[in-house]
């Protein structure tokens, strides 16, 4: 039971409003967002005072917080954001979110806001009655419902943002308007939706310009609604062809000695399909006993009775892109990693030092992309030394942020050798590395293009109902979301 | 020749203004495409640009000033002015221009009632029109209009709308039902009517809404779901997600209130039967204990939810799983448990959700997340919710078999920079620790660990934790003599704890310190005094807490140490009399008036009897106690006071931030924030006796939607005329819907040409009378003409004379009504054929009534819900 949405950009301004059961001030939306970004800002600012080294300069610190917190709910809410938000905004969507306190389920007044946070943007919805013990308002689903929107918008504007919502709002109110009726979801299919508002193009971007009284044509849905909830009837390609990318990401921390503590790989098949008719496919999958029960959820075209029997995907496709599948499967053994680092850390008094190094464990033919291994240091570290015999390294003074970019590496590494870094930390007088006992962990980026970690590939797609052979191409990539290696 | 000539000339002089305009516009546009989001920005500035174009017959004006009402309605501007200029373009031939002008109207209509009624009759035109799109839309924009005068006219809408043969229109009448609901709830037994057709559908587009509309309108009509229960459980894997989630929760309902609770088997069983095995054969003499716990109709249903798990709407698995917490046995809770882990990353928002719900899951069935320990690990970077209820989760899930997992985890987590997580590491540990005995020595040496680091919440947060643990152990220790090797880690470990006394900043660590001394101080004979010399130093710099506890430490001492009597030597007892004293006196000019009240108190119940003028107290303890003489009774009196001094041992337990979760529904709003939100209701209790199968039991018909079968038999063509036979002189469906299409053209053609009022509505009354003959207009197209001509006239109207008769809507409302009656005697056959059903369902609430009775004679439940599932052949 939505009562209404707003969209809220970086600088704390709606974008967009949408009532369906009645009007939520906007107060109350001032009130969250002035409370999300003050926590953000006093996040930031106990960051710094947790970074300052003696305690008074701590306690000026969070004095200053208090007072820039006073200041923002006071009234401007030009620059409620603070210059980090865009930063906070990036860390939210490599999975890393900011350190908000507030959680995204808060009850303002009578209202009970539940906020996501995507692409620089706050959506919100407000909420202020649960009709019934189990109701659309669960906050998973209304959770689920706001992402779908996202996704949406996504889909329809090629990538979203503060700019794209403003050059569109007419499509967005449109889409709101079919989205939801009386508070609840209403129409959520994509091919019914483009139908009724078609997205924005080009093409369509000239002919409005262009177009003069009464020459203006507009397009009336062709309101065939096909027996296949999710496919238009009557498409026609000249190419039929059909794309299956699998992409995995690790969710993986490791200890020092190099063993899985704990992980996850959570993978996806895109698909985009551009296919005549109404065709019927049968894709069979390589490997698929990685894919344990219950860890695998389909898009609604697939039929779950022929998954959970043959673990093959039989499935009438929506056009275009989507998802269609996700699944985890559990990351136990270390060699499963793509790659493996180890890091020797040595804080004796006087002679801090740190060394890391990579090693490949992928075929020699691949090669992994984009490696950059970080790591906060103690609060007591001014410097550090460092070499690396490949990539470049930095050290930040301000957020202790060592960094090492390591870049491409091949999997045979005979034309760059081991990669390796070595590190001296310069403490001030007043730290001793040795006495702490606190933990060092390590970030690792990389992606590895046309390699799975779980091994799940597809093997063959079959097309029934259609005489064509389509096209079929498949790709796909590994990548780390958080790979994190803890050391104590 | 000459005219021909003519004709040229004004062509080629009409091509060179068309050419000339078009430079013109596109230098002009150019610009906008560049910047197309002017429309937002400007608005505010080009406000006098919006009422010329409302009125312009332009279409592409009229767009572009609505579009400039929308951008100021997106900026929170109100602009109710412009009502009476967009109303008029409601009837607009542009299909951009009216779902514009929907999104103005649907935001003002409520403030301007009566213009609002001028948009009805191009509602009651679009339910006519072919496209089932816009018939759906005119339904859902009609009923939006929250004015409380048109329920007539959409009660007649919905009554068509019921019954259209597009479920997209079916489902939008199914979606409108709730909001003619919330208008007039005088219209209920109607509604209820409406819906009981609409739970009859069988496409599974319509069979969700149908349902969300029962649980909003009328959740208590159970005798509506019956036959449709195994309909319901065959289609649910078919229904969109959000049809889903709705049936779900009528089935929770329906579950709770029809079938009995199963037995304690049934819920405590943790035998290894096959979790698919059971659930493939119920009720086939599998054992008779299987047999009675689940009637074969819920473990239908829990069947059914089955594949749901695998949807990719987290909100449904979710669903699935809190509601088997109420109605399903632990065993498919547990089963479902791999499905719920996969939601764990979903979205940093959603695992809030998600985890929240896996705790309260979690409290109840601990091992059906066991195995899952090594999913809850805290990855740096996860938010403080999500990591506090990552941690309150390991506690909860912890068992002897990932125990040793989680306090590595506990034991890593300590070490983190991150502040917050140690001291939430340390709470959750604390409370693990006094869950399981087991792991009490090494949870107090690791924690005895942190009181040497630097960071004071850290240090605090672990001495409070300590001493709680301390207090565990000691309460738990039922034999003092079992273990002396305990006894002296305890006192070394509070010495250890001492040794940091004045470092500490946490006042409630402080406080726990002196707590732990003055409780030991019989032990610690020699630590405790010197801990009240030293504490005494800063007493006065105290929070009150600290200072009750530092008068708590020299009261114990004072009378343990006179306890003890001769051995302690006189020097050393005069130096704690005097520590006593001093303390007294401390205390009694105190700013805080509890620490002044304890001081008297002690003052009166120790220092009397332990010191001076003690006689008096030691007489009257004497007098009034035992006989014996002198230092015997004093020694009573000491004994007492001592024991009086150590206060209860009752171990106070330590709080669960998330305790208010657990007295709500799982996976509600409430349930999330832990308090009641509006609209809360409980899970229905489990019936007392089960309803009889037979009340579910319907003839099977063959043709369901089996979506395994689907293949290219796509509409390419959607049929509207509902008897292809009646409609004038057409042999074919095909035919008749090409003969629709071309008088809808011939509608659209006439309301652009500017015409008559009378042949307007000569014209009018003449096409829904041929629509109707088509079998198309069954319903409120008897009722249009007129109405549609009143809007025609307000829609054409110029600006100057839109002072049209205010009052005529609400004269034609009765018309309306009017309208309604006479649909009804025309629809005469429909509600024969309701009152078929109607009948029907009498007949089976009577078998029902026998059937009960014969329940209640029979008492064998064994043999009666063997019987059911004959019963269930035998109407198939």
């Amino acid at each position: 039971m939505l009562d209404s949405l707003f969209i809220v950009d970086s600088n704390g301004c709606v974008v967009i409003e949408k009532h369906w059961r009645q009007l939520v001030p906007r107060r109350i939306v001032d009130e969250l967002v002035v409370a999300v970004t003050s926590e953000v800002a006093a996040a930031a600012a106990a960051a710094a005072a947790s970074a300052a080294q003696t305690a008074a300069a701590a306690a000026g610190e969070t004095n200053g917080a208090g007072s820039s917190a006073e200041a923002l709910s006071s009234g401007s809410l030009a620059s409620v954001l603070p210059a980090d938000a865009p930063a906070a905004a990036a860390a939210s969507l490599a999975g890393r979110p900011a350190d908000g306190v507030l959680p995204p389920i808060t009850s303002i007044e009578q209202y009970k806001m539940l906020y996501i946070s995507r692409f620089g943007l706050l959506f919100v919805a407000a909420v202020s009655t649960e009709a019934g013990p189990t109701t659309k308002a669960s906050p998973a689903s209304i959770f689920f419902f706001l992402h779908q929107i996202v996704e949406l918008f996504t889909d329809y504007f090629v990538g979203i943002s503060e700019v794209t919502l403003k050059e569109n709002f007419v499509i967005v109110y449109e889409l709101l308007e079919e989205l939801v009726d009386y508070g609840s979801p209403y129409i959520t299919e994509p091919c019914l939706l483009k139908d009724m508002i078609p997205p924005p193009s080009l093409l369509s971007t000239m002919i409005n310009a262009v177009s003069i009284g009464t020459q203006f044509s507009s397009k009336q849905p062709t309101g065939t609604v096909s027996t296949v909830p999710w496919r238009p009837t009557g498409l026609k390609y000249t190419n039929n062809e059909i794309f299956f990318d699998i992409i995995e990401e690790l969710d993986v921390i490791v200890d020092k000695r190099g063993k899985v503590v704990a992980g996850t790989i959570f993978g996806e098949i895109i698909c985009n399909s551009k296919l005549s008719g109404m065709p019927d496919l049968l894709l069979s999958l390589g490997n698929k006993n990685v894919i344990g029960e219950g860890m695998a959820s389909l898009h609604p075209s697939v039929r779950v009775g022929r998954f959970d029997r043959d673990r093959v995907l039989s499935f009438i496709p929506p056009d275009g892109m989507f998802r269609l599948m996700e699944y985890n499967v559990p990351l136990t053994s270390e060699n499963q990693l793509p790659l493996s680092i180890k890091p020797n850390i040595s804080l004796r008094k006087g002679r801090a030092k740190i060394d890391l190094t990579i090693n490949p464990r992928v075929s020699s033919e691949k090669q992994i992309d984009g490696i950059v291994v970080s790591a906060r240091m103690p609060t007591g570290v001014t410097s550090v030394r460092m070499n690396a015999n490949v990539g470049q390294c930095s050290f930040d003074q301000i957020t202790k942020t060592l960094r090492w970019t390591v870049g491409k590496l091949a999997g045979d590494l005979a034309s760059t050798g081991v990669p390796i870094f070595t590190g001296q930390l310069v403490t001030d007088h007043a730290t001793d590395l040795s006495t702490s006992r606190k933990s060092i962990t390590f970030n690792v980026e990389f992606r590895i293009n046309t390699y799975s970690a779980s091994g799940l590939r597809i093997d063959s797609l079959a097309v029934q109902n259609e005489a064509y052979t389509p096209f079929k191409g498949g790709r796909g990539y590994t990548k780390a979301s958080r790979f994190q290696i803890r050391c104590l | 020749m000459d005219s021909v000539v003519r004709t040229a000339a004004s062509l080629a002089n009409e091509a060179g203004r068309l050419s000339q305009m078009l430079t013109t516009q596109i230098v002009e546009k150019t610009k906008e495409v560049g910047v197309p989001s002017h429309l937002f920005d400007t608005a505010e500035e080009r406000l006098s640009d919006i009422e010329p174009g409302l009125n312009s017959k332009f279409d592409k004006e009229k767009l572009d000033a609505l579009k400039r009402l929308v951008a100021l309605i997106s900026k929170g501007r109100n602009v109710a002015e412009f009502f009476p200029h967009v109303i008029k373009n409601v009837s607009s031939q542009s299909f951009d221009v009216r779902k514009l002008v929907y999104i103005y109207l649907l935001r003002y209509a409520e403030e301007e009632p009566d213009l609002a009624l001028l948009s009805i009759n191009t509602f009651q035109k679009d339910m006519t029109d072919k496209n089932p799109l816009i018939r759906a839309m005119a339904l859902r924009v009609m009923s939006s209009i929250r004015v409380p005068v048109i329920v007539p006219i959409i009660t007649l809408a919905l009554r068509k709308g019921v019954s259209d043969l597009s479920p997209y229109v079916r489902k939008a009448a199914a979606n409108a039902i709730p909001k003619c609901f919330g208008l007039d709830a005088s219209q209920k037994d109607f509604l209820v009517e409406l819906i009981q057709q609409l739970l009859n559908d069988k496409s599974t587009v319509v069979l969700g809404t149908a349902v969300s509309t029962f649980n909003r309108v009328c959740p208590e009509r159970f005798d509506l779901v019956h036959k449709h229960f195994h309909k319901l459980c065959r289609l649910l894997v078919d229904c969109d997600e959000w049809g889903q989630i709705e049936i779900l929760s009528l089935m929770l309902r329906y579950i709770r209130a029809h079938f009995v609770q199963p037995g304690r088997d049934f819920e405590a069983s943790t035998s290894p039967i096959k979790v698919s095995g059971f659930f493939d054969t119920p009720a086939t003499g599998s054992g008779a204990s299987l047999k009675r716990s689940v009637d074969p109709d819920h473990a239908l249903f829990l069947r059914a939810c089955r594949p749901l798990l695998m949807s990719r709407n987290p909100s449904v698995v979710l669903k699935v799983a809190s509601m088997l917490a109420y109605i399903g046995p632990l065993r498919e809770l547990r089963a479902c448990a791999p499905s719920v882990m996969r939601l764990v990353r979903y979205s940093k928002e959603n695992q809030y959700a998600v985890l929240l719900v896996i705790l309260s899951l979690s409290k109840r069935v601990p091992d059906a997340f066991e195995q899952y320990a090594r999913q809850f690990v805290v990855f740096d970077g996860d938010t403080p919710h999500v990591r506090n209820l990552k941690l309150e989760i390991m506690e909860h899930i912890a068992s002897e078999n990932n125990v040793a997992f989680i306090l590595s985890e506990f034991r890593a987590y300590i070490c983190s920079p991150d502040q917050g997580l140690c001291v939430h590491t340390i709470q959750v540990w604390g409370r693990l620790a006094s869950r399981m005995p087991s792991l009490m020595e090494q949870s107090l040496q690791a924690l005895a660990g942190l009181i040497s680091e630097t960071n004071a919440t850290i240090v605090g947060e672990a001495i409070i934790v300590l001493r709680r643990l301390l207090q565990v152990r000691s309460s738990d220790d039922t034999s003092p003599a079992s273990s002396s090797a305990r006894h002296t880690s305890h006192n070394a470990l509070i010495r250890r704890l001492f040794d940091n006394y004045t470092a500490i900043s946490v006042p409630m660590a402080k406080a726990s310190v002196l707590w732990l001394v003055s409780h030991n101080v019989a032990t610690l004979a020699k630590t405790a005094p010197d801990a009240l010399r030293i504490a005494l130093q800063t007493f006065a710099s105290q929070d009150p807490i600290v200072k009750l506890q530092i008068l708590n430490l020299a009261a114990a001492i004072a009378v343990t140490t006179e306890q003890r009597g001769e051995s302690v030597p006189a020097a050393e007892r005069r130096t704690l009399r005097l520590c006593f004293e001093y303390a007294l006196s401390l205390a009694k000019f105190d700013l805080s008036v509890d620490v002044r009240d304890r001081a008297r108190l002690l003052e009166a119940l120790v220092f009397g009897p332990v010191y001076g003028n003690g006689d008096a107290a030691v007489n009257g303890a004497a007098k009034a106690g035992s006989p014996a003489p002198g230092s015997s009774g004093r020694d009573a009196v000491l004994q007492r006071l001592a024991r009086l001094l150590a206060g209860s041992q009752g171990v106070s337990k330590p709080p669960d931030p998330y305790e208010g979760l657990s007295k709500f529904t799982i996976g509600t709003l409430s349930h999330a924030l832990g308090a009641p939100v509006d609209g809360y209701e409980e899970v229905l209790p489990w019936a007392t006796a089960p309803s009889d199968a037979s009340l579910r039991a319907v003839q099977e018909t063959s043709e369901n939607w089996n979506r395994d079968r689907v293949v290219a038999s796509d509409v390419k063509q959607v049929r509207i005329s509902g008897s292809p036979g009646s409609a004038g002189g057409s042999s074919s469906g095909g035919g008749g819907g090409r003969k629709v299409k071309k008088r809808v053209v011939a509608l659209d053609d006439f309301l652009s040409s500017p015409a008559d009022d009378a042949h307007v509505l000569a014209k009018l009354n003449e096409i829904p009378r041929s629509l109707a003959m088509a079998g198309v207009g069954s319903g409120s197209t008897g009722a249009a003409p007129t109405a549609a001509g009143a809007g025609r006239n307000a829609a054409v109207a110029k600006p100057g004379d839109r002072m049209l008769p205010p009052r005529a809507p609400p004269v034609r409302a009765p018309a309306e009504a009017a309208a309604i009656s006479s649909d009804e005697d025309e629809d005469e056959d429909d509600s024969d054929e309701d009152e078929q059903t109607d009948s029907d369902d009498q007949d089976a609430d009577e078998d029902d009534d026998d059937s009960e009775d014969e329940e209640s004679e029979d008492e064998d439940s064994d043999e009666d819900s063997a019987r059911a599932p004959n019963a269930r052949a035998g109407h198939s």
